[in-house]
């Protein structure tokens, strides 16, 4: 028996696994346009399967030690992009510091694929339910781009520019992902799927709280997260905890345009954003 | 095929001969080997065990007896005399006058090496006969045996969402005899399980233009370890079923169907709201809640902000 359906076969392509991260940054430049990276390949691997892709070389940076290091410095938390989803979960530091990164990455596809899933091609595949980047903006994190001609830093909301797309050039790469926060803030993550914990989202939220400073991140709803905090969420440390979540939610409620798709429609969509997000702040600020 | 008839069918084996279970072999691979193999049907309408089973029992009848009519000889003593169990070939009159099963297998040999008889291969075959197509108008008798039972479930439901979650799960039906009652309780719980998927998950859709809009099981979500109900208990009542194997009917299928009816009827009974679609996803039953028990979505809602929310410092 012969498959022949794009759903079973990869196009033919050269595989390279250079070891520093200055040879990937050259092979990346020689064959501008023409290579893929590849880090867990969950993603890259069904694209090519489906010819939604097809790269004549494909250029593994799993070699590459600086890529997998977790840090903590005096500016937070830096995280190398090929840190697979099973690591965030499991290293003290994050668990610690990052719990809402640590509860995102245990939602990335089942146990098995978190082994595989990085947490730079989590958020590089720019689709709007991968769980890495509405965790990541909530805590305001910045990433390390890098390319032959040197090195870059964009806020992670910049990141994602439209379903699928990011503002990457095509030969350059995220390093790292700094997180400026490291102690003293807490945080959440919560998601709604239809069924267990591995499926596409619904709705997935990400709250961070700091001081006076809060943020809330709405993500699977739209091509873009949903970016809000104290201010436009009009925050009133004075009033009461339940007026405060009643009116944000409210206001979350009346500012996303969630879109319809196979996961979910718009208005069910707008609705969970209300509802996670109140759960969410709750939690966040210990009103349970 | 998966499903363990083959194990069922050795212990029908191991039990109409006497003999030990290790003493049967049945080669999976070369059963549904229609090179080597009489042919048997698909394993479908949970007939497997049924009708192979059948099929067997016949095959063990025409090799007993060949044995019989060895040992006839042998035992100098009329056919109907002859009796094979308990892994003995013996007479029933003169039960003393008995050899192992195993002598007669390759016809009997006496001591001083003549042999009587010939290598005992049983044959069998089954094929229901008072079955008819289906009328125009939906009548007739398409299916040899039904077996009857009921499922319960105990579930909760996120008002605000619509999603539900089950968490106990109970399912007796009457497989009138089980061969393996552990291979029945496993096709119970996978029955459930598989019926869980129709009932809360699976839903194939489409574009405009009627493409597939989900053609992976990324989005066409089948249940996985996490969806297991936590506790599911399956029992077992054993009402013959007077034309099948040792008494068995089928057992598999049947579990599915009652998982949907519990499901929406438990919803039914906790919120008053009505579902007669599957599958009942967070967003469908959010939805039926909102049209017909709006004030349960507000009294959720008055519970959370009004109740649920303690005061804290909030800086
Ligand atoms: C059944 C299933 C369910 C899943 N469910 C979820 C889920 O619920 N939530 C979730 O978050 N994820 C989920 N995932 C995983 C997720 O969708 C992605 O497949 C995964 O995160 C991609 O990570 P990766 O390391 O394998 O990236 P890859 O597949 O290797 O790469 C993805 C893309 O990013 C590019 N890329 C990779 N690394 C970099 C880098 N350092 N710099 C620049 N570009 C880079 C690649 O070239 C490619 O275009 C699921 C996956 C499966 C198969």
């Amino acid at each position: 028996m012969s498959f022949t359906t794009p759903y079973f076969t990869l196009p033919k392509f050269t595989y390279l696994k250079p070891k520093k991260l200055e040879d990937a940054l050259s092979l990346l430049r020689q064959y501008r346009g023409k290579a893929k990276i590849m880090a867990g390949g969950i993603m890259l691997i069904n694209l090519m399967k489906e010819r939604k892709i097809s790269p004549e070389y494909v250029i593994d940076i799993k070699g590459i030690e600086e890529l997998k290091k977790i840090s903590k410095t005096e500016n937070g938390i830096k995280i190398g992009s090929a840190v697979t989803a099973i690591e965030l979960q499991s290293y003290q530091i994050i668990r610690d510091n990052l719990p809402a990164l640590a509860k995102a990455a245990s939602y990335m596809g089942d146990r098995t694929l978190q082994h595989t899933v990085t947490i730079g091609g989590n958020i590089s595949v720019g689709m709007p339910s991968t769980d890495g980047l509405p965790a990541l903006m909530s805590m305001d994190s910045l990433l390390t781009i890098k390319s032959l001609d040197g090195e870059r830093t964009i806020p992670a909301s910049e990141l994602v520019i439209g379903f699928g797309r990011t503002s990457l050039k095509d030969d350059e790469m995220i390093t790292e992902i700094v997180v400026p926060y490291s102690r003293g803030f807490k945080g959440t993550y919560l998601k709604l799927i239809n069924a267990s914990e591995v499926a596409i989202a619904t709705v997935a939220v990400s709250v961070l709280l700091k001081e006076k400073k809060l943020t809330v991140v709405i993500g699977a709803i739209a091509p873009r997260p949903y970016y809000f905090d104290h201010k436009s969420l009009q925050w009133n440390w004075e009033a009461s905890l339940s007026e405060n979540i009643k009116n944000a939610s409210e206001i979350i409620g009346s500012s996303v345009k969630p879109m319809s798709d196979a996961v979910a429609g718009s208005e069910y969509r707008k609705e969970v954003s209300k509802v996670l997000a109140a759960r969410a702040l709750k939690e966040v600020f210990g009103g349970a | 095929m998966g499903q363990g008839t083959p194990t069922s069918l050795a212990i029908i084996v191991a039990e109409e001969f006497g003999i030990p279970l290790e003493k049967v072999k049945i080669n999976q691979l070369e059963m549904v080997s229609t090179d080597t193999n009489p042919y048997t049907w698909q394993t479908v309408g949970s007939r497997g065990l049924f009708s192979d089973g059948i099929a067997l029992l016949r095959a063990i009848e025409d090799a007993k007896d060949q044995i019989k009519d060895t040992a006839s000889r042998v035992f100098k003593v009329p056919i109907d005399d002859v009796e094979v169990s308990g892994g003995y070939v013996f007479s029933k009159s003169h039960p003393w006058i008995r050899k192992e099963i195993k002598e007669f297998a390759m016809g009997y040999t006496y001591p001083d090496g003549t042999t009587v008889g010939s290598p005992v291969i049983g044959r069998g075959s089954y094929a229901p006969v008072l079955n008819t197509f289906l009328d125009a108008s939906g009548h007739g008798s398409n299916t040899v045996f039904h077996t009857y039972g009921g499922t319960g479930v105990e579930l909760e439901i996120d008002l605000l969402t619509g999603k539900v979650k089950v968490l106990r799960a109970i399912q007796v039906y009457d497989v009138g005899k089980a061969i393996d009652p552990l291979l029945v309780k496993g096709q119970m719980d996978g029955g459930f399980i598989m019926g869980l998927g129709s009932a809360l998950y699976e839903e194939l859709k489409f574009d405009e233009d009627g493409r597939v809009i989900n053609p992976n099981l990324i989005n066409y979500y089948v249940p996985h370890f996490e969806d297991m109900t936590a506790s599911i208990e399956s029992y077992i009542i054993e009402t013959p079923q007077k034309d099948g194997p040792l008494g068995a009917r089928g057992v598999g299928e049947h579990v599915m169907i009652g998982v949907a009816p519990a499901i929406a009827n438990a919803i039914l009974r906790a919120t008053g709201v009505k579902i007669n679609q599957l599958p009942i996803t967070a967003e469908k039953l959010w939805k039926a809640i909102k049209e017909q028990k709006p004030e349960l979505i507000e009294k959720a809602q008055k519970l959370f902000f009004e109740e649920g929310i303690k005061e804290v410092q909030q800086v």
